[in-house]
């Protein structure tokens, strides 16, 4: 892998840019391989990346049905944080965010990754005990959480409102100065070159069918190009993980729904931080100046990826009530990804019941932030069968044995 | 470029806007964009990423280049009408668009080439961008948020019809036509442009409505188009419209391909119908001097409009060979030079000053030729976006080297030129068709018969090649995103070769534009450079909405109308007692306390907690969940849907009942009383009220149909006034209360207090002697004063729900907001005494089952003393292991309470109950906090003072 | 927003109605708790889905719609 830097770039300006090496390669389909992982995105990506770097495992194959981060990889609105509710999500997205700041060094790929704070708005007194809770636990764990007062927020957000009509007050707001955003695709791409480069084929435009399975164990996998023979098959899929896992006769919790992402027409800075109302809207704002807008799942299961007007509606009358100095902006883009709630709203990365078949899977709205930490958690797990205490949480087994671990800071959350 | 008017403006219509600051003359109503031209405003922006100067290039929505800032927002120059008085500022520049210091960027455009950032600002470890990122983000972005005081209120409109066309020009007309031949049809037609372009045949048709400057933005599932009137007012006329039709014929028209050459977007260098467009309609020339560059047949009509109008067209160049003889003939009649086989290498100038060209097949033979406008005909791109928007797909029609809609989707049909039907009578023909087609599928026309065939185009129509610049220089296939042809076979080289990926990769269509511009010239660009045809190649996805929506427009009415809150009975009466209220849940808003005179929350909360316990207390419950379920079922009924058996209640008496999510979780609790044999009258708590209508019809419905059972929510209706602590009998004495004589606690009954019939229940949440007094919301108010009035000389306080919060603690009331958390159920929870598992069947009971025979490690809820009794312990704070590292719980509720003299608290502590007695360590800020593990009630335990 | 054939109301818009999506049945064994407490096909296509027409008839629908592309089969 060469590597990039000012210099590279100098020296290929010289050469028209006409020299630059594959970013990664376009292998053929083989008929064999140590471990599959269906999906290329961030996290097949980074699972692959860790399996080669910490286990030296190279006989490995990141396959999907499209293209490169096509999934919600390069849907999502970028908020990567820590101020989760329950310790084994905070402790995985603390650790989340270290790797992120290493991620750009240790790829040798910018990822962009921008660590700007995050603000939240809390409006009712149910969710101020909420996040009294929640920086009570995230203390203990080392994660920056404060209450502040919302004149206080509004010094990290100028454009916030505060004296305007507002069916909700503002009680406080709190304050997470490690979370970042990053540039997505960037994200998927550093993680393809860098496992392209320990020799793991990844092969684009090729669908798992079917997963095989030769009594309680995993054969292989079916894909658009053909049978390939794997003793390890890893899901690390969005919006299809219930069709494959029911391939191999494994029923998850798992429900699909639409989450919508807008973008505004690009603006000068104007809010150097993410702010969350929850419940209602987040925002922040692009290296290109287009403000990145969310809120809420759609109310409806969906394989679509493709959103209501009326969670637009919604979503953005939130914005405007807290914000009306954005009202003349424009909107630009509205699109969705299909995510994966799963009933609790916290992750499943565990082994199945199936042997050889391994889960990443159910991540909600939450995954993106998770691609490094629960990569590598992942790739621990499928490389030596056992889960690190980073996922024991995560195990598909919390359902059999009735102890969901019931999640309250998701974006997606329904009730 | 040296624009001028064609013919001088009527002194009515003459205006003066400034832009940048210096004075235009302009015609009242024509765009920006126009004013621009004709007033030799060559530079009026700079570019995205190199800050490279730009001019005005298309008309109306093909028009990618020039954005304006005016105290109204960003808007596009060729879509701002002009008002007298306009001042506009050209965007991304400075000091102006004709100087700007950020332009020095271009000289190291080289270093920049697509995907740059991606391979640079890292510094050694990573660490670096932050120092990079602020400066980068200084120089991205377009236009600033206007500083204008009131922000945008736009007022919605929703509308249903028929059949709605979209788009007034000549298919779209005809298919408003067809479609509105039935006079029962109610026809809609959304135009674009304001100037009205709507044929006479239309105008007289009751069943037919136009809405002109309107933009539909976006089509999504089930028939629903949203359309913006008035785009660019930035003001109250701009208006959102919600449209739903049952057939939709979508007639949007095509855009113009521009071709890829070095320095193709250079002020001067513009679209041919942008550049005749502006001569007919805006009566305006681009130039003194234009050069048309054309790959097809069909341009020379848009060049003889161009000349027609007075615009001095000095040559065409023409890529194709065979060139039909009616256009040379035109060329030749009218003087203009001929080029055919050549294409344009090169511009030069700022603003351009001449160009580059060469035959195609022997590049080294170029020409100059002097202009100072190119108007350039690279064929057409059917407008596909609202086809796609909800799933309509594509196929590449490679005659027009074009996506064009492939199939019918959901009762929409294209017509025109957007179908691929270029030519007038095409479109036209195309137009009738869809019209009848789609006023039939609503049911108001025969069936259509069949699709016009395409007509055959006449041979060497469209020569498929755009990109004839030699390779040198920036040739730009997106201007909007400064995007080239270079950047994007530097993607496919590097391995981002489909279009999605790089489409990401070097930002092609992600500009405010969204690709209009150069979507087709980066798809050829990157299908040549694979060496594949552009159907394999495929396009992004078109994404809603077409063009950009103002937040204003989209949002719905905030304030106190974004979630309209409830109001009581009693909402203006605690109001007026300057009552803090607080949010509780639904959308009710509550007394939190009465504070008197300068007292603060703590003063305010004891001195109605002592109230309560030592006089008399009354708050305003009538938020409470409120349902009447009756019918011969009913008691089985509640026996299915609460894990507390009910159906043994005898009539006239309540009991506490608990309601569980069918994984053991604790939903909801309250108290069910019997009113008759097959009648229960059910309280639920606020939050769940709705929650419990969509459960209780659930349950009826669908798990069990076979009970002859009724649900009627009622928590409006009554009003709940709970009256409650020592001297509530002596108030309602006072009162005139009828009730009966043996009215023990829990009973229920209907009687007459100070003259209103009212149903009265001894129940509450204080642990005093209580009285629940539901009556008629009308009769509340009068009921509320006179049981105020009679409280009077018994210290009868109005109380909030903080000391309803204290008071509860006190007694370890659960409360099923605060006390809850994750998977705890009825036995965590200490309420196993009102789940009975032996009921044959419950929502719940399986999973309470399953709990029961793996109790380790569950949640339990306890109390906590802190070891300093004057400490309140924080709601929230974690429970520590033993390690100190890891919690084994959290407070959910902690109060200070007069009464015992001591501050209480109740945790969920994993496996809690075998630690009472036991110390527990609770995390502070800065500190630990010591509490010792106790039983949850902490007064009066045995339950007297209710009974008494 | 699709819009949803209620059989008692007609065509209404989805915000009037709530989806619970696929219906769980209510479990009535210790063994199969899991499975049907958690457990989804989630399927890929043509489902029966209950939908509750809360601000409507107030009647609880089932419904098939195709996951895939939204549409309520006829």
């Amino acid at each position: 892998m060469s590597a990039y830097s000012i210099f590279a770039l100098a020296r290929n300006a010289l050469s028209g840019h006409r020299n630059w090496p594959r970013a990664w390669r376009s292998p053929a389909l083989c008929g064999s391989y140590d471990i599959a992982i269906v999906g290329a995105g961030g996290h097949g990506l980074a699972t692959a990346y860790y399996l080669a770097r910490r286990h030296g495992l190279r006989n490995i194959l990141v396959v999907d049905k499209g293209w490169i981060g096509g999934g919600n990889t390069g849907r999502n609105t970028v908020t990567i944080r820590a101020n989760y509710l329950r310790e084994p999500s905070i402790r995985l997205h603390a650790e989340g965010l270290r790797m992120w700041r290493e991620m750009s060094g240790e790829l040798g790929f910018n990822a962009m990754f921008s660590e700007r704070g995050q603000i939240d708005l809390i409006q009712t007194w149910a969710k101020l005990r909420d996040v009294k809770r929640r920086q009570s636990i995230l203390h203990l764990a080392g994660v920056p959480f404060d209450i502040l007062t919302p004149r206080e927020a509004q010094a990290h957000v100028p454009i916030l409102d505060l004296d305007g009509p507002k069916r909700l007050p503002i009680l406080a707001a709190t304050w997470h100065p490690t979370a970042g955003v990053a540039r997505h695709d960037a994200v998927a791409w550093g993680y393809a070159r860098a496992a392209d480069a320990l020799g793991i084929d990844i092969v684009q435009n090729c669908e798992v069918t079917a997963i095989r399975r030769q009594g309680g164990r995993v054969a292989g996998i079916e894909t658009t190009q053909g049978f390939v023979a794997v003793p390890k098959v890893a899901l690390a899929v969005s919006a299809h993980a219930s069709v494959l896992a029911q391939t191999a006769d494994v029923r998850l919790p798992i429900e699909t729904v639409p989450l919508q992402a807008f973008v505004s027409a690009p603006l000068k800075p104007m809010l150097s931080c993410i702010v969350n109302c929850p419940g209602a809207v987040y925002l922040s704002q692009s290296d290109k100046g287009e403000l990145v807008i969310g809120g809420g799942s759609d109310p409806v299961p969906s394989y679509v990826q493709r959103g209501e007007f009326a969670v637009l509606e919604r979503v953005v009358s939130n914005l405007v009530e807290l914000f009306p100095v954005l009202s003349r902006v424009g909107l630009l883009r509205q699109w969705a990804g299909a995510i994966d709630l799963c009933h609790d709203t916290s992750p499943i990365v565990s082994k199945s019941p199936v042997e050889g078949l391994y889960l990443n899977v159910g991540w909600g709205s939450g995954g993106f932030k998770a691609i490094p930490a629960g990569g590598a958690a992942f790739a621990d797990l499928v490389a030596t069968d056992a889960p690190s205490a980073a996922i024991e949480a995560f195990a598909l087994a919390r359902f059999e044995r009735g102890r969901p671990l019931y999640e309250t800071a998701g974006a997606s959350n329904r009730d | 470029m040296s624009g001028y008017r064609l013919e001088s403006v009527a002194q009515t219509d003459r205006v003066v806007v400034t832009f940048d600051g210096r004075p235009l003359a302009a015609r009242r109503g024509e765009s920006l964009a126009a004013t621009l031209l004709a007033n030799g405003v060559a530079i009026a922006g700079r570019s995205f990423k190199y800050h490279r100067p730009r001019g005005i290039a298309g008309y109306g929505w093909c028009e990618p280049n020039i954005l304006v800032q005016t105290a109204q927002g960003t808007f596009p120059a060729a879509l701002l009408p002009v008002a007298d008085g306009l001042q506009a500022r050209s965007v991304n520049c400075w000091p102006s668009a004709r100087f700007d210091v950020a332009s020095l960027l271009g000289a190291f455009g080289a270093l920049m080439p697509a995907g740059f950032y991606y391979k640079t600002f890292r510094g050694p470890r990573g660490r670096l961008w932050p120092l990079f990122e602020p400066a980068i983000r200084a120089l991205a972005g377009l236009g600033t948020l206007p500083k204008t005081e009131k922000p945008l209120a736009s007022l919605k409109r929703f509308a249903h019809c028929d059949v709605l066309v979209i788009g007034g020009g000549p298919a779209g007309i005809a298919a408003a036509e067809a479609a509105s031949n039935n006079p029962a049809a109610r026809v809609w037609l959304i135009e674009a442009l304001g100037i009205s372009v709507t044929a006479a045949a239309l105008r007289n048709r009751p069943n037919v409505r136009v809405l002109h400057d309107t933009i539909a933005t976006g089509r999504y599932d089930g028939g629903l188009v949203v359309a913006l009137e008035r785009p660019c007012t930035g003001n109250l006329e701009t208006r959102l419209w919600k449209i739903r039709a049952r057939s939709i014929v979508i007639a949007t028209g095509a855009f113009e391909r521009p071709f890829v050459f070095d320095g193709n977007d250079r002020p001067g260098v513009m679209l041919l119908t942008a550049v005749a467009a502006y001569a007919s309609r805006d009566k305006v020339a681009c130039g003194r001097r234009v050069v048309a560059v054309v790959n097809n047949g069909a341009a020379y009509a848009e060049i003889a409009v161009l000349s027609a109008a007075g615009v001095t067209v000095a040559a065409i160049v023409d890529l194709r060979a065979k060139i039909e003889l009616e256009h040379r003939n035109f060329a030749a009649r009218n003087g203009i030079a001929l080029y055919p086989r050549h294409g344009v290498v090169a511009a030069f100038g700022v603003p351009l000053r001449k160009i580059r060209i060469a035959p195609l097949d022997s590049p080294a033979n170029t020409v100059e030729l002097d202009c100072d406008t190119l108007a350039m005909a690279g064929g057409l791109t059917p407008a596909v976006h609202l086809h796609s928007h909800a799933g309509g797909k594509l196929r590449f029609d490679e005659m027009t080297a074009a996506f064009v809609p492939d199939g019918l989707h959901d009762n929409c049909w294209s017509a025109g030129a957007c179908n691929g039907r270029y030519e007038q009578e095409a479109a036209e023909a195309d137009g009738r068709y869809a019209g009848r087609a789609a006023s039939a599928a609503a049911g108001f026309a025969a069936s259509p018969g069949s699709r016009p065939e395409a007509p055959a185009p006449p041979a060497c129509e469209l020569l498929a090649r755009w990109e004839t610049g030699d390779g040198t220089g920036k040739a730009f296939v997106d201007v909007a995103a400064d995007v080239t042809a270079d950047d994007i076979r530097l993607a496919v080289h590097e391995g981002y070769d489909s279009v999605e990926l790089m489409k990401r990769y070097t930002t092609a269509g992600m500009a405010p534009d969204q690709g209009r511009f150069g979507n087709m010239n980066a798809i050829d660009v990157l299908a040549r450079a694979r060496d594949i045809a552009p159907a394999a190649a495929g396009t992004t996805t078109y994404r809603p909405p077409f063009a950009p929506l103002p937040f204003g427009a989209i949002a719905d009415f905030g304030g106190a109308l974004l979630k309209p809150s409830r109001t009581t009975a009693l909402t203006a009466w605690h109001e007026a007692e300057n009552a803090v209220m607080y949010e509780a849940g639904a959308n009710w808003r509550r007394p939190g306390y009465y504070p008197r005179a300068d007292e603060n929350l703590e003063a305010a909360t004891r001195r109605e907690c002592r109230a309560v316990r030592n006089a008399a207390g009354i708050y305003d419950s009538s938020p409470l969940g409120k349902f009447e379920i009756v019918g011969r079922d009913a008691g089985a009924f509640l026996d299915f849907v609460y894990c507390t058996r009910l159906s043994d209640l005898k009539p006239g008496l309540g009991r506490y009942g608990l309601q569980l999510h069918e994984d053991g979780r604790l939903f909801d609790d309250g108290i069910v009383f019997r009113l008759a044999p097959d009648r229960f009258f059910v309280t639920t708590t606020t939050g769940n009220a709705e929650a419990c209508v969509q459960r209780f019809t659930y349950a009826r419905q669908i798990l069990r149909p076979d009970l002859d059972v009724h649900v009627l929510p009622t928590t409006e209706q009554w009003a709940d006034l709970v009256l409650c602590g020592p001297r509530a009998r002596d108030v309602l004495k006072a009162a005139e209360a009828e009730l009966p004589a043996d009215f023990g606690f829990m009973s229920i009954a209907d009687g007459r207090i100070a003259g209103h019939d009212v149903r009265v229940a001894r129940a509450g949440f204080t642990g005093e002697v209580s009285f629940e007094i539901f009556a008629p919301a009308s009769a509340a108010p009068d009921l509320w004063r006179r049981l105020l009035e009679a409280g009077k000389t018994y210290g009868l306080t109005p109380v909030g729900s903080e000391a309803n919060h204290v008071l509860r603690i006190e007694k370890g009331y659960v409360s099923v907001g605060h006390d809850c958390d994750g998977i705890a159920d009825p036995d965590d929870l200490g309420l196993r005494f009102a789940a009975h598992i032996d009921k044959t069947d419950f929502i719940g009971k399986q999973a309470v089952l399953r709990n029961r025979a793996d109790p380790d490690g569950r949640p339990e809820r306890v109390g906590l003393l802190a070891r300093d009794r004057n400490f309140v312990l924080p709601e929230g704070a974690a429970i520590l292991k033993t390690d100190a590292a890891a919690t084994r719980g959290y407070v959910t509720a902690s109060c200070w309470s007069d009464t015992l003299g001591r501050s209480l608290a109740m945790g969920l502590l994993e496996d809690g109950r075998k630690h009472i007695g036991g110390d527990v360590a609770i995390s502070l800020p800065g500190g630990i906090a010591h509490a010792t593990v106790v039983a949850p009630v902490f007064f009066d335990p045995k339950g007297e003072r209710q009974r008494g | 927003m699709q819009l949803v054939p209620c059989p008692h109301c007609g065509p209404r818009e989805q915000g009037e109605f709530v989806c619970l999506g696929e219906a769980p049945a209510h479990p009535v064994s210790h063994e199969s708790l899991a499975r049907h407490l958690y457990g989804r096909v989630n399927a890929k296509g043509v489902s029966v889905e209950l939908w509750w027409h809360r601000h409507g008839c107030r009647q609880w629908l089932r419904l098939p719609r195709d996951s895939a592309t939204n549409r309520f089969a006829p």
